[in-house]
């Protein structure tokens, strides 16, 4: 791949919020290819890095759906921070797996989960204030801020991850072609 | 139809238990061969009515009998809102929900209602309109409209209630609904003679008969304003032993009112109308199909075919049938309402085949609507020339405008055709006006820059309906009002009707609640408006995306 | 003749455009239709303008000389947006679908290159049916397309399925006495269950039998092989 190195590093930031982290993964999984990328490119707020705020970054990729109030505090600030703010894989386009509880109340999940679910012993819903509160259901991002970019599958195939690091590097928008456009 | 008088029709609140006998006895009452396939639907409707729910022995019985599968007749059941398999309440109640009634407080009556019902044999809920915003507020109880309940009679309404007064038994003065017309002109005011128009029609041949509606100019009073003589030149011609007149007395776009006028008071008129057109064509049956919030008016209705068949103008050539709709807006629309006459869900069917070509059971069919039925006994009467008189060279007549809302004098005003929305205005003496709705939420809105905009078939809103809105109310509130009725009318058949219309209740909720994404939600509204237009498989889907462009133009307008 | 884009399509008596386009082997994107059956025109994927009218090519009658317009940016657009629509009117998880690969409502979005939704998700409430001892029924993914419903009609003669419902309730309905599909004469040699375009008629059992970048629309978009299920052979459509 014959990437241009910019006058400046692309900033990327990265979280994973109502998903799974398998779409960190597969960004990971691009083998041999992240070595040019490491040329162009540098991590803000991500699992990979362990900052824990974010900053003003050109890119945001955010996997997962909001599921807390956790998710959508986290979700805001990406949206302030980053230029580009992408919705990363299946949940964060339309809430994915998390999102089939929507099919309940979230009374019911709770109770299914802490109160009647088998092997549970000293039942409880939990109730610290610690814990983020829970949303009524699962949405996907765009339900709460603009997103610019969808890179749809479950999770994304590499090569989608690379096609749009290389397309805000040439200042276009990214063209996903058929065989990488999967939603599974 | 032997005996007009059918004891289903009564309004009550105890319903009799399943009776295999009673069922038969008064489906055989109303018709000689009630259990053809085609009849269901209306079985269902009776059944309905005289049992207060249709049941899963009801439905096994009718299965057996008509040889309609179960599960169609489910599919009937889920389709069609006045239809229902639960267990009736002593008192069901239904509030007209339009925005008219909303303005006139119906949700706080609801609220009111339902605390002081706690406990009572009642179910409450809403439907779309029920035809009486002139009467506001208004609901059906049981089928019947009770209308102009308010925050002073509230209180005995519900004592009815919760003391379990026989509904029959009810003072009438509950029920009563006003046809006064404010403003009278040709077709609501003149010397009309039973028959005239008939031996008219008689006297000259079939093409004469079309030569003189299209003289007159009529087109249809729907809304549609398609040339009725065309309707009926392109019936007459196809080459069918059968064909059907069908009457489209389905007015069921919110704020319409008029042909509750005609069916109630003028009967006479629309029957010969349909007798008419059935002689410019040669059709051997017609039809009229009610919508089921005028269940009130069915027996009237009856009663006037039972006159004409005594005196033999209806008889074995030519016979009219009546047909009850069961809760659904779209049967309006004339291939869903042919679907429906033939006892299916009513789901509008592609055109082309157009109904005077392949209509009813597949034989050319006209469908016009009961304002053009009487229009056309008019023209019979009193000719072409008379008719033309008023109105303007492109849509010549006059027409009845059901008028609601913000206005000292809501009611019923029949005007030339082209008289601007400033005149009815005044009629009618409202003030202070925010905008006009006109030809209901899938005609168009007005402002008063526009109110030099004449009514008539050259501009948009052609319903006969015309909701007036004053500074005080909020667009947002009658926007919402308005494709909330779209969504829950819907058919369900295609897919930029079926999910467009949630999707755009979804974007306008967020266009509310979401100041941040405000613009883009807006392009947003604007492109899936533009798509269920573009795309919708009937009008109603094209046109239930126009309050949201009305809306957005209006705000636009403002800022 | 018919002009297709400006490509001469010869048609017979009573063809519909589609119809037509279909014979002679142009692509024109679509779901509810199958050559098979009587036009259904509900999904109205196969919008095409018509003498400045946009109209659903599977009911309108081919005329001569028509000119009709299908690949245009516009109604690529439009179908587009269609596509979003009946995602996210229903339940499509994808990642876990046992047709993910082979379904011709991903296939077409693939195609119309959709990338999200577009509509917030409904996430309507469904009634799943598995009463059946070798079909089950998942509605979620349910398009209400009817082609189960005519399949059976027109050539099992047995009349299993139907649409049930209003707007957005409309659902896939069974004839039996209690409503389930077990309780019917349905079965898997009937071609109703072997016609579903997406996954909601499926076999309980013999699911998954191709690994993912093998199935049917993995490196072949459905505008060049057609609508077809990977059961059918692919052999009725170009």
């Amino acid at each position: 791949m014959n990437h241009s190195v910019p006058a400046r590093k692309v900033r990327v930031a990265t979280c994973s919020l109502a998903g799974c982290f398998g779409c960190h993964m597969s960004f990971l999984d691009m083998d041999e290819a992240i070595v040019p990328l490491i040329e162009t490119i540098e991590f803000d707020r991500s699992p990979l890095t362990d900052i824990k705020t974010v900053s003003q970054c050109d890119i945001g990729l955010v996997e997962g759906g909001l599921c807390n109030e956790e998710n959508r505090e986290v979700l805001h600030q990406f949206r302030q921070h980053c230029t580009y703010l992408v919705a990363v894989g299946a949940c964060a386009i339309n809430g994915g797996v998390p999102a089939m509880r929507n099919h309940f109340s979230l009374q019911e999940c709770l109770e299914e989960s802490y109160l009647n679910g088998i092997g549970v012993v000293d039942a409880q819903i939990p109730s610290d204030p610690e814990l983020p509160a829970l949303l009524p259901k699962v949405t996907p991002l765009q339900t709460e801020v603009k997103i610019d970019f969808f890179l749809p599958g479950c999770p994304p195939p590499a090569a989608a991850f690379l096609e749009l690091i290389q397309a805000v590097l040439e200042n276009r928008e990214p063209q996903l072609n058929y065989t990488i456009r999967r939603f599974d | 139809m032997v005996n007009p008088i059918n004891d289903w029709l009564t309004a009550k609140s105890d319903f009799p238990s399943w009776s295999t006998d009673l069922a038969e006895q008064t489906l055989l009452r109303h018709y000689h061969n009630p259990f053809l396939p085609e009849r269901v639907l209306q079985n269902l409707v009776i059944l309905q009515q005289l049992f207060g729910h249709i049941s899963l022995p009801m439905q096994e019985w009718l299965s057996r009998k008509s040889g309609v599968h179960i599960a169609d007749l489910r599919a009937l059941i889920s389709f069609y809102l006045f239809l229902e398999e639960a267990k009736p309440c002593r008192y069901h109640l239904r509030f007209a929900d339009n925005i008219i009634e909303q303005h006139a407080g119906v949700n706080e009556l609801i609220e009111q209602v339902k605390e002081k019902l706690c406990g009572c044999d009642c179910k409450i809920e809403t439907t779309s309109c029920i035809g009486l915003s002139d009467h506001p507020v208004s609901l059906l109880v049981n089928g019947f409209p009770v209308t102009r309940l308010t925050a002073d009679n509230v209180n005995d309404f519900c004592q009815l209630i919760r003391r379990g007064a026989p509904l029959q038994d009810w003072p009438r003065s509950w029920f009563a609904v006003n046809n006064l017309i404010r403003h009278k002109g040709p077709l609501t005011a003149y010397p009309y003679q039973a028959g005239q128009g008939i031996a008219q029609a008689k006297s000259l041949s079939r093409e004469q008969i079309i030569d003189l509606i299209g003289d007159a100019g009529l087109r249809g009073m729907g809304g549609a304003g398609f040339p009725t003589a065309f309707k009926w030149h392109w019936c007459e011609q196809q080459n069918e032993p059968i064909k059907y007149i069908a009457c489209n007395a389905d007015e069921g776009e919110p704020g319409t009112f008029k042909d509750r006028y005609y069916l109630s008071q003028q009967t006479d008129q629309m029957i010969e109308g349909m007798i008419i057109a059935a002689l410019a064509v040669g059709a051997v049956r017609g039809f009229i199909y009610l919508r089921g919030e005028y269940l009130y008016l069915y027996q009237p209705i009856e009663k006037g075919l039972q006159r004409w068949r005594e005196q033999g103008y209806l008889n074995a050539d030519f016979d009219i049938e009546l047909h009850l709709g069961a809760g659904a807006y779209i049967c309006g629309e004339e291939s869903a309402m042919i679907e429906s006459l033939a006892g299916k869900r009513g789901i509008p069917t592609p055109k082309p085949p157009f109904p005077g070509e392949k209509g009813l059971f597949d034989k050319p069919t006209v469908v016009n609507n009961v304002e053009t039925f009487v229009a056309a006994t008019y023209i019979l009467q009193q000719g072409s020339k008379a008719f033309k008189s008023v109105g303007t060279e492109k849509s010549p007549g006059s027409r009845l405008h059901s008028v609601s809302g913000d206005c000292q004098q809501p009611g019923l005003y029949e005007l030339p055709q082209g008289t601007p929305v400033r005149e009815l205005l005044a009629l009618c003496d409202a003030k202070d006006t925010l905008c006009v709705q006109a030809g209901g939420p899938s005609g168009a809105l007005y402002l008063p820059h526009q109110f030099d905009t004449p009514l008539d078939f050259e501009n948009p809103g052609r319903g006969g309906s015309v909701m007036v809105f004053n500074r005080s109310r909020s667009l947002m509130d009658i926007t919402r009002n308005f494709i909330q009725f779209f969504r829950h009318e819907s058919c369900g058949f295609c897919t930029p009707c079926r999910a467009g219309t949630v999707a755009m209740c979804n974007l306008l909720e967020r266009y509310e609640h979401q100041p941040t994404l405000k613009e883009q939600n807006k392009s947003d509204m604007i492109e899936l408006a533009q798509l269920m237009q573009q795309t919708s498989h009937c009008g109603l889907g094209k046109t239930a995306g126009l309050p949201i462009l009305n809306f957005l133009n209006l705000v636009e307008h403002h800022e | 003749m018919f002009q297709l884009d400006g490509n001469p399509i010869a048609f017979s008596k009573g063809d519909s455009i589609l119809q037509a386009a279909h014979k002679a082997g142009y692509y024109i994107p679509h779901l509810c239709f199958h050559p098979d059956f009587k036009a259904h025109g509900s999904c109205r994927l196969c919008v095409v303008d018509v003498k400045g009218k946009t109209v659903s090519a599977c009911t309108q009658p081919a005329e001569d000389k028509l000119e009709v317009y299908s690949d245009t940016a516009e109604l690529r657009q439009s179908r587009l947006r269609l596509i979003q629509l009946l995602f996210a009117e229903g339940n499509h998880y994808c990642p876990s679908c046992e047709v993910s690969g082979n379904c011709q409502l991903q296939a077409l979005a693939y195609d119309l290159g959709m990338t999200h939704y577009h509509y917030d998700p409904f996430s309507p409430l469904r009634q799943q049916d598995g009463s059946h001892s070798q079909l089950f029924i998942d509605q979620d993914r349910c398009i209400q397309c009817d082609l189960c419903g005519r399949a059976s009609q027109e050539q099992d003669l047995k009349s299993v399925y139907l649409l049930a419902g209003r707007g957005q309730d409309t659902h896939l309905a069974f004839r039996s006495h209690n409503g389930q599909l077990g309780s019917t004469n349905a079965s898997m040699d009937d071609r109703a269950a072997h016609i579903c375009p997406v996954g909601c008629i499926l076999p309980k059992a013999g699911n998954y039998p191709d690994i993912a970048g093998e199935r049917l629309y993995d490196k072949i978009p459905i505008h060049t092989q057609g609508n077809h299920r990977r059961d059918e052979g692919g052999q009725d459509e170009p």
